[in-house]
């Protein structure tokens, strides 16, 4: 049984069109995270938002 | 119409286009490469072609207008965006990439069975093959009618671009003039943004002008109430938003197609989180262009009705009187709006509280009369033609452009404005033939080789240009077309996004439970379009979570099957 995220084998026709001979699949390769671990880099993104919308909200009052 | 030097840059800026996308993808010769550029971008290309492929030129004429029109509220559809990056790169994105699949439809195979895998590309090709048409049609309306130029063939030239691009360099060539287009179109707003600014009154500068926008309401960005029938709301954008941006990245090829172009998951993931990062201040910016527009045109004269072949037809046509007595009202009561915010404006800066108060009480006298004469203008243009259409938003900005930039410069903003035509159409037309050959061709072995493949996607990409142009000029006949291309996303993204979703996280679920549930989903989705009074972008919401729930409760009925 796959687990989630990891799917079972994959069909022949599939495989034909989607991968070169002799490629490594890039997924596999350890990459590394920008400043440690996508879980700082995902904070940061979500933090932003949450910036944006606090300033965005202090506009709207500012010339309400 | 157009002058010398501003079709000279235009025709100049277009070429560059086309020659710098097949240049940079001239190495481009197998099936890999030509629909996903052989998985070799870096992540600022794939940063750059994801926000290409997501602003279209009705985005870039329209949000200016909308700005204009509505303020800063239509930022707030944005704000489930960054979310939406995120949950796609901790789930999706590494999926993708460890099978270097082409298409996201691909996986489903994999995942469930070649049912589930149709009907997802089935509903993509037909949602999508739909909307290239309007994507193509939309911005080609606009530019012919500013430019006087038949809407037959600018469509037709916006195609030949296209498809020039597409088939003579694939993907790649798609990623590498979406870097250029878009920063031709960000620089292009950047300028005008300044030059607007500039054409202010005498003393005016940023901060006075968002005095004048505040007291119009046009500053109002957020808005916290919670109202499941208003379209822009701080929770229809967290919420309905979150959801119609994780299906459109997350399931729909144009943007799989995009980021699968990325190297490896790392540059993939980077693409997509600096898209999350910059979207919201980008189209914050560009809206805030559209409301010093409105500010630069509060001081000066404005046309009464921003459409100038529907303003023609009103005043040529049998309520010709009602037209013209409307555009005197407006022109005299807009004179008075001027000269009191003059006054209000020197007398705040004179501090004199009373004598602003006396002018900004005339202001709005004279506003409230000026919107009255408009409505008048719109009555004739509706009473001339009962068809016409009379929302003049998406023209706002060009006319304003067109009267007020210099030469050279309303060249470079017609080619910004192609550019982002071309944007969206080469990533749809992209993954219209990725899906095709992918889903269809190869898996019904269609093809012997890659080489058969290869000629396949290169025909599949002229069948949809074609069909995408055909359908185009059918599009003047489905009314408002930016919310025929939005209902007609958000109508199939939330089943496809639930199918998805059931993939990740549904363990047990096998193909026909998901597709059952799939059915029953967009079923629902359906009766919420035709039968209750919900804006669209809770249909995303509704037709995921009902997947998703259905799949899962029909899993123990309908396991997977086992993997040998």
């Amino acid at each position: 049984m796959a687990d989630p995220g990891e799917p079972g084998e994959r069909l022949a026709g599939a495989r034909a069109v989607s991968e070169e001979a002799g490629a490594t699949p890039a997924g596999t390769r350890t990459e590394r995270a920008p400043l440690g671990s996508w879980t700082r880099v995902y904070a940061i993104v979500l933090a932003a938002l949450a910036l944006d919308i606090l300033l965005l909200w202090w506009l709207t009052e500012r010339y309400r | 119409m157009i002058r010398p030097a501003d079709a000279a840059v235009l025709i100049v800026s277009l070429a560059a286009l086309v020659i710098w996308g097949f240049v940079r993808a001239r190495s481009t010769r197998d099936l890999a490469g030509f629909l996903v550029a052989g998985h070799t971008m870096p992540w600022p290309v794939v940063a750059f072609s994801v926000m290409a492929t997501q602003a279209s030129a009705v985005t870039f004429m329209a949000t200016p207008g909308q700005g204009y029109v509505g303020g800063l509220s239509f930022v707030q559809f944005y704000f489930g965006l960054p979310i939406a990056m995120v949950v796609l790169c901790a789930t999706l994105v590494p999926v993708f990439q460890r099978l270097r699949v082409n298409t996201a439809y691909e996986f489903l195979e994999a995942r469930f069975d070649g049912k589930t895998r149709t009907l997802a590309a089935a509903l993509f090709l037909v949602q999508r093959g739909l909307a290239a048409g309007i994507t193509l049609y939309a911005p080609a309306l606009v530019l012919s009618v500013i430019l006087g130029w038949d809407i037959g063939l600018t469509c037709a030239l916006l195609g030949a671009l296209v498809v020039a691009t597409i088939v003579l360099g694939g993907s790649k060539a798609v990623a590498h003039a979406h870097a250029l287009q878009f920063s031709i179109i960000l620089g292009t707003l950047a300028l005008t943004f300044v030059l607007v600014l500039r054409a202010l009154p005498q003393g005016m500068g940023l901060p006075d002008a968002l005095v004048v926008a505040g007291a119009s309401g046009r500053l109002a960005a957020v808005d916290t109430s919670f109202d499941p029938a208003s379209r822009y709301n701080l929770w229809a954008g967290l919420l309905g938003g979150f959801f119609l941006q994780l299906s459109y990245f997350g399931t729909d090829q144009s943007q799989v197609g995009r980021f699968l172009t990325a190297r490896s998951a790392r540059e993939s993931r980077l693409g997509l989180l600096f898209n999350g990062l910059v979207k919201v201040p980008m189209q914050f910016f560009i809206l805030l262009l559209g409301v010093l527009v409105f500010v630069a045109y509060r001081f000066e004269p404005a046309p009464v009705f921003f459409n100038p072949a529907e303003a023609a037809k009103a005043a040529a046509g049998p309520h010709a009187d009602d037209w013209h007595a409307a555009e005197r009202a407006w022109d005299h009561s807009r004179a008075e709006l001027a000269k009191a915010l003059r006054e209000e404006h020197a007398a705040r800066k004179g501090g004199d509280a009373a004598a602003e108060r006396d002018a900004h009480a005339r202001g709005l006298a004279a506003d409230v009369a000026a919107n009255a004469a408009r409505v008048r203008a719109v009555i004739a243009i509706s009473s001339t033609d009962p068809n016409a259409n009379t929302n003049d938003t998406n023209y706002i900005f060009l006319r304003y452009v067109l009267s007020h930039l210099p030469v050279g410069m309303v060249g470079l903003v017609l080619a910004a404005i192609f550019a982002a035509a071309m944007n969206s159409s080469m990533s749809e037309l992209n993954a219209l033939a990725s899906t095709t050959v992918v889903d269809v061709v190869e898996r019904l072995k269609w093809a012997s080789d890659e080489r058969e493949l290869l000629a396949w996607s290169r025909f599949a990409t002229l069948f949809w240009v074609v069909f995408a142009v055909g359908f185009a000029q059918f599009a003047a006949r489905l009314g408002s077309l930016v919310e025929a291309v939005n209902i007609m996303g958000s109508l199939f993204y939330g089943t496809m996004l639930g199918i998805f979703l059931t993939a990740l996280f549904v363990k047990r679920a096998g193909g026909t439970a998901v597709f059952t549930a799939a059915i029953l989903g967009e079923a629902a989705v359906i009766v919420c379009w035709k039968l209750t009074p919900l804006s669209f972008l809770w249909w995303n919401l509704i037709g995921c979570v009902l997947t998703l729930a259905i799949a899962a409760l029909l899993a123990p009925v309908l396991p997977a099957r086992k993997a040998a």
